[in-house]
């Protein structure tokens, strides 16, 4: 049998390592530097296809570490198990996906420092997630900020820089939280290592430990934008550049996926607090709405789309308050399910701005006639965030709310959670009013004089956006292939 | 008996018209006939196997049969650990499921003419055979997930094929516009509008789903009745809840209220789509499903009493919702309308029997008695709406006042829609006596005869509207410009003509098959020893005599008024301001579809955007704001300090210096 054990620092270190190389290759080769910036990327996918397919045939995880940092008496481990491969498979295939986007999409300026930052932006998100060491975490946590942010600031919209800015304070403000959290849980447990710390903080008072889990969600929320943190995300979503938009909803995604990492894996007592519990579903429930109606207001796709991301945030974040493996596994599948689902409806808007010069609402229309496969790709993307089955967000949404069904139910009937529960259900609503809404707005109708006059859909950009397309109907119809992944959450939680 | 073959033929019944939908695009690039003839080919392919299936009925089988595999596997999940994949043959999926493949198959070859030519035909045979497979599928399936997935198909199906003409233009007013200022809609707006309210329901029936989920641990419906009964009595009270909710999926799906507003405007879709979605098979799966948790409920029962309000509710939604969509479709002004309405009411009816069924220890009655008129409503409906899309064809208007006159011009049609009309009416011996005698004579067992009072009203308005719609379109003078009126073509007027046939076949051999079904459906339901001889002496007799007279009561204005016009209604009611009243607050359907659009949907896209103007930009973004400039002015007032003259900073030294003196004295004493 093949060594595995150092694919996975393989997948952060060669994007990194290609970095320089492509902003030295940019000014030669302009455009094209996009198709080497693929190379490290499906390097990368494949670093990490190998060992998901023997957690999904074992359901062994697979954990690798290096010596670092012996004063802080912690090694450098990366860990791929059910958590973590489902999304950073998710962010490397994305990462793929819309690089090729972004050499149609992206205009002549600059490219190889837009494409070197982009192997750093995705190398910093790879990392965050295989990340065992909370200190490395942090690290990677950290890079990816700041290289989303020169993104923003350098290649965004007209008011970019005001709202990377932004962007920048409120992460970063939050990220400096996390890292008290992340010091305290050294301090109080003497390790940074998140396998390690069930057994070190198993004596801790559970007050300490909701304080200090409490400092580090603080930090994931802002990352996932859920309401009150969330004033960061319409800005900074509007003023990036499309692709880097598109791949957004996998970065904000993993302020959840830490938020799982952390509580499922590191302090799985706090899965018993009740208060916390119910704390996040309150917070997740109102997010949900809140997004849903923030998004029903706007009449600007762009922006329209980062709301409803807002209020997916939402959703995810209810899988991870459910405080139950099942909920768990629902917030994963909609991190999945959204991330490719987002991706595709900001390409395509991208591509309304690019070939019609606008995606304003009311100056689209009858689209349907004129742009098919965009317009087929368009309502998969908004099914599969409506929860429609057998799309993968439809798996995302019932695990969601079954996770919180259950937890509501198991032993005695928790009222509160229960109702909190019911009114999540419901307010799924929204999502196919402002989707049907703006499918209609979009795609329907008599075709306004710009969209008769739109050219033809361009194929490098249409393909990823099929390849997407496919990946959700696929995994929807085979949930299979990341629901038993679950094997290794639930033993790591146990 | 190896259960295998059938198993098989269930599964390639949806699967074949699946496969029929997705090779659509690839016929299409062979050429236009290989596309349409594909189509048709696909859905009578689906036919040929749920045929196969029939024989089961007539065979010593133990129902039910089912098989099928693990779909959705969590290791170690507390619920839904493992969803399943199979399918279900019993009596009630095999009769379905070949009622719905039986009126597919001839609605698509009816498609061939009505359809031809239009641009966008490779479109409308995939989401038809899309549909046919998804329907199947959510007949068959054997668990409430797997239904889902068909019962969601089905939803976007109807979604598209409404808003087909989605360009909306105007030149379509009369033709695929529905309704008419304040209250006319495109059809993109009536497909949006079908799916937000079929997909509330949903939502509703998710949350049923999941609470059976977390009490009984199974969603299946081979396992739900024994696994109810291990519920812990402190979550028993959920069950019903369960129910009810389930039950909401069942009421947007079929139109009941409160949530029937959409398929009134569903109307804007091609006939074809009306006859096949919107009146003989989608919006029957509320019927089915209720059917289907029928006797899990009344197992439930048993331990739970209140698993009874179930059945209340089933019974009194359809109550109320067959009475007031068949007073609507007394006023309505548009062929196709009348009829949505009349679907609505007639499921109200199957609604109605199957809740009454479900309060009797002689369910039987009421429960053979829906699914009876079930069969027969999606014959005579889809005959109608098949008919009405000729005649909407012909006259290129949707509207009644544009029609009239017409049995001269178009015979073959006329028949067909007379039987099929007649049927609706309850005239013996067409189908639909049979069965609305079944449906009134439930709720009389029942001993609801409130319930029994609304039954016989709905059918004196169900006599009234069906015979206006007659006399409005066939009889009167005609318009000269429908002199150039002519009969449609054979392809399209021999699938109706075959289905009004069958509605009075179906009527001549009614007591036979009631019987039969009777039979299967008591047997299978294993509660055959509960004898239902008592209570058909009383019942008897009153129910034809009430449900005759109800006929007759309606008829005879209808007849009057419309056929013979001996009187013009619009005199009427412009010299009586009480009756204009009515007619007015009937023809905008009770205002409640105004009040959904100025209650519920404008308000909510108000709501968004005065917390967007209101909240979200001028509290919290302000409050961004208030807190950057709060921070620069610290640092402004601290950057003063910076004079940059060295005196100012040996002074400032010195008071620091002198501070820290000062604490640790006062710090040491």
């Amino acid at each position: 049998m093949m060594d595995v054990n150092h694919l996975l620092v393989q997948s952060i270190v060669v994007p990194l390592l290609f970095s320089p190389i492509i902003f030295a290759l940019g000014k030669a080769l302009k455009r094209n530097v996009g198709w080497i910036t693929l190379l490290p990327l499906l390097y990368s996918a494949s670093c990490l296809l190998i060992p998901s397919y023997l957690i999904y045939i074992h359901g062994e995880s697979l954990l690798a570490s290096y010596r670092w940092a012996p004063l802080l008496g912690s090694d450098f481990a990366l860990l791929l198990d059910g958590i973590s491969a489902p999304v950073a498979l998710t962010i490397v295939i994305l990462a793929a996906i819309i690089c090729v986007y972004s050499i149609s999409y992206m205009e002549e300026r600059a490219l190889g420092a837009y494409f070197a930052l982009y192997l750093l932006f995705v190398s910093g998100m790879l990392g965050t997630v295989l990340s065992a060491n909370l200190a490395a975490f942090f690290i990677f946590f950290e890079l990816m900020l700041i290289a989303s942010w020169l993104l923003i600031a350098i290649w965004g919209g007209s008011e970019r820089e005001r709202a990377a800015l932004k962007y920048f304070v409120y992460t970063e403000a939050g990220a400096l939280l996390l890292l008290a959290g992340i010091a305290s849980t050294y301090a109080a447990t003497g390790t940074l290592n998140i396998l390690e710390i069930p057994s070190k903080a198993a004596g801790l008072p559970t007050s300490m430990i909701a304080l200090i889990v409490s400092l580090m969600f603080v930090g994931f929320l802002v990352k996932m934008a859920i309401f009150p943190f969330h004033t960061w995300l319409p800005d900074a979503y509007t003023q990036a550049p499309m692709p880097i938009t598109a791949i957004f909803s996998a970065m904000t995604g993993i302020g959840g996926y830490a938020a799982i990492r952390v509580l499922y894996t590191g302090f799985p007592q706090l899965l018993k607090a009740w208060n916390f519990g119910i704390t996040l579903t309150v917070l997740a429930v109102i997010t949900m709405i809140y997004g849903g109606y923030m998004a029903l207001a706007q009449g600007e796709l762009k922006r329209l789309l980062a709301y409803s991301s807002m209020s997916q945030m939402g959703y995810l974040l209810l899988g991870v308050a459910s405080q139950s493996i099942i909920g768990a596994l629902g917030a994963l599948l909609i991190y999945t399910a959204h991330g490719f689902a987002k991706a595709i409806l900001f390409m395509a808007s991208g591509l309304f701005s690019k070939n019609l010069g606008s995606d304003k609402l009311d100056e689209l229309g009858g689209l349907a006639g004129k742009m098919q496969l965009t317009s087929i790709t368009f309502m998969v993307g908004f099914l599969s965030l409506m929860g429609f089955p057998p799309l993968l967000g439809f798996w995302g949404e019932l695990f969601v709310f079954a996770g919180s069904v259950y937890t509501a139910l198991s032993g005695s009937i928790d009222i509160l959670r229960f109702l909190l529960t019911m009114v999540a259900i419901l307010s799924a609503i929204l999502t196919a009013g402002y989707g049907l809404w703006t499918i209609k707005r979009i795609l329907f109708g008599e075709p306004s004089e710009r969209v008769k006059a739109a050219k033809a859909e361009p194929m490098l950009m249409i393909i990823p956006m099929l390849i997407s397309a496919i990946l959700i109907a696929v995994l929807g119809i085979h949930p299979s292939l990341l629901t038993k992944l679950l094997a290794a959450l639930s033993l790591s939680s146990a | 008996m190896n259960v295998q073959p059938w198993i098989n033929l269930a599964w390639l019944s949806w699967i074949l018209p699946l496969i029929g939908a997705l090779l659509t695009p690839l016929l299409a690039k062979v050429g236009e006939k290989v596309r349409d003839y594909g189509a048709v080919l696909f859905s009578f392919l689906a036919m040929l196997m749920t045929l196969q299936l029939l024989p089961l009925l007539w065979m010593d089988v133990e129902w039910p049969i089912h098989g099928g595999f693990s779909w959705v596997l969590v290791p170690g999940a507390p619920i839904l650990g493992k969803i399943g994949a199979g399918m279900l043959l019993d009596p009630l999926s095999v009769i379905m499921a070949n009622i719905v493949a039986v009126i597919s198959f001839l609605i698509m070859v009816y498609s061939l003419g009505y359809m031809h030519g239009d641009p966008g035909l490779t479109r409308y045979w995939f989401f038809m055979n899309f549909f046919i497979a998804n329907m199947l599928l959510l007949v068959l399936s054997d668990n409430l997930i797997l239904m889902l997935v068909g019962w969601e198909g089905v939803g976007l199906c109807s979604y598209a094929l409404i808003g087909y003409w989605y360009q909306d233009s105007k030149e379509g007013w009369l033709h695929y516009w529905v309704g008419e200022p304040p209250e006319a809609y495109p059809p993109s707006h009536c497909g949006m509008k079908a799916f937000m309210v079929t997909r509330f329901g949903d939502l509703l029936m998710i949350a049923g789903i999941l609470i059976l989920a977390s009490t009984v641990g199974s969603l299946n419906f081979t396992e739900l009745v024994e696994m109810g009964k291990n519920v812990p009595a402190g979550l028993q009270p959920l069950l019903p809840i369960a129910l009810i909710l389930i039950l909401g999926g069942a009421i947007g799906k079929s139109a009941q209220l409160p949530l029937m507003e959409w398929l009134p405007d569903a109307m804007a879709g091609p006939s074809s789509v009306s006859a096949l979605i919107h009146a003989a098979t989608m919006v029957k799966a509320g019927v089915y499903l209720v059917a289907r948790l029928f006797p899990i409920a009344l197992a439930w029962s048993m331990s739970i009493p209140a698993a009874l309000n179930f059945f209340y509710a089933v019974m009194w939604i359809g109550a109320v919702t067959a009475f007031i969509s068949a007073s609507q479709a007394a006023v309505s002004s548009e062929l196709k309308k009348v009829l949505a309405y009349s679907t609505v009411s007639q499921i109200g009816y199957m609604m109605m029997a199957l809740g009454a069924g479900g309060l009797t220890a002689s369910f039987i009655t009421g429960y053979v008695g829906s699914l009876f008129h079930l069969m027969n409503h999606a014959v005579f409906k889809a005959a109608l709406f098949l008919a009405s899309g000729s005649i909407i064809h012909a006259c290129g208007s949707r509207f009644l006042r544009d029609m009239g006159g017409l049995r001269k011009y178009m015979p073959i049609t006329f028949y067909s829609m007379l039987f099929a009309a007649l049927a609706l009416m309850g005239l013996p011996p067409f189908g639909g006596f049979w069965s609305k005698d079944l449906v009134l004579s439930a709720t009389l067992s029942a001993g609801e005869y409130a319930v029994f009072l609304i039954g016989v009203i709905t059918a004196i308005l169900t006599a009234f509207y069906s015979l206006r719609m007659i006399g409005l379109v066939f009889y009167g003078s005609s318009r000269e410009e429908s002199r150039e009126v002519h009969e449609a073509p054979k392809s399209m007027w021999t699938p109706y003509l075959i289905l009004a046939a069958l509605s009075l076949i179906i009527g001549l051999v009614a007591p036979m098959l009631e019987h039969g079904l009777e039979r299967i459906f008591s047997e299978y339901l294993l509660l055959s020893e509960i004898s239902k001889v008592q209570e058909v002496g009383a019942v008897s007799f009153v129910v034809p005599t009430a449900s005759i007279l109800a006929l007759i009561i309606g008829a005879i204005p209808a007849y009057l008024l419309y056929v013979k016009r001996a009187k013009d209604p619009g005199e009427i009611t412009s010299r009586h301001a009480s009756l204009e009243a009515i007619r007015k607050f009937l023809f905008r359907r009770y205002y409640l579809n105004a009040f959904y659009y100025r209650v519920i949907a404008y308000p909510s896209i108000r709501l968004g955007q005065l917390l967007f103007s209101g909240f979200e930009r001028k509290v919290l973004d302000r409050f961004n704001y208030a807190l950057s400039s709060a921070a620069c002015g610290v640092s402004n007032a601290v950057r003063k300090v910076h004079t940059g003259v060295l005196n100012h900073y040996v002074i400032g030294m010195g008071v620091g210096a002198l501070i820290l003196l000062l604490i640790f004295l006062i710090g040491g004493a």
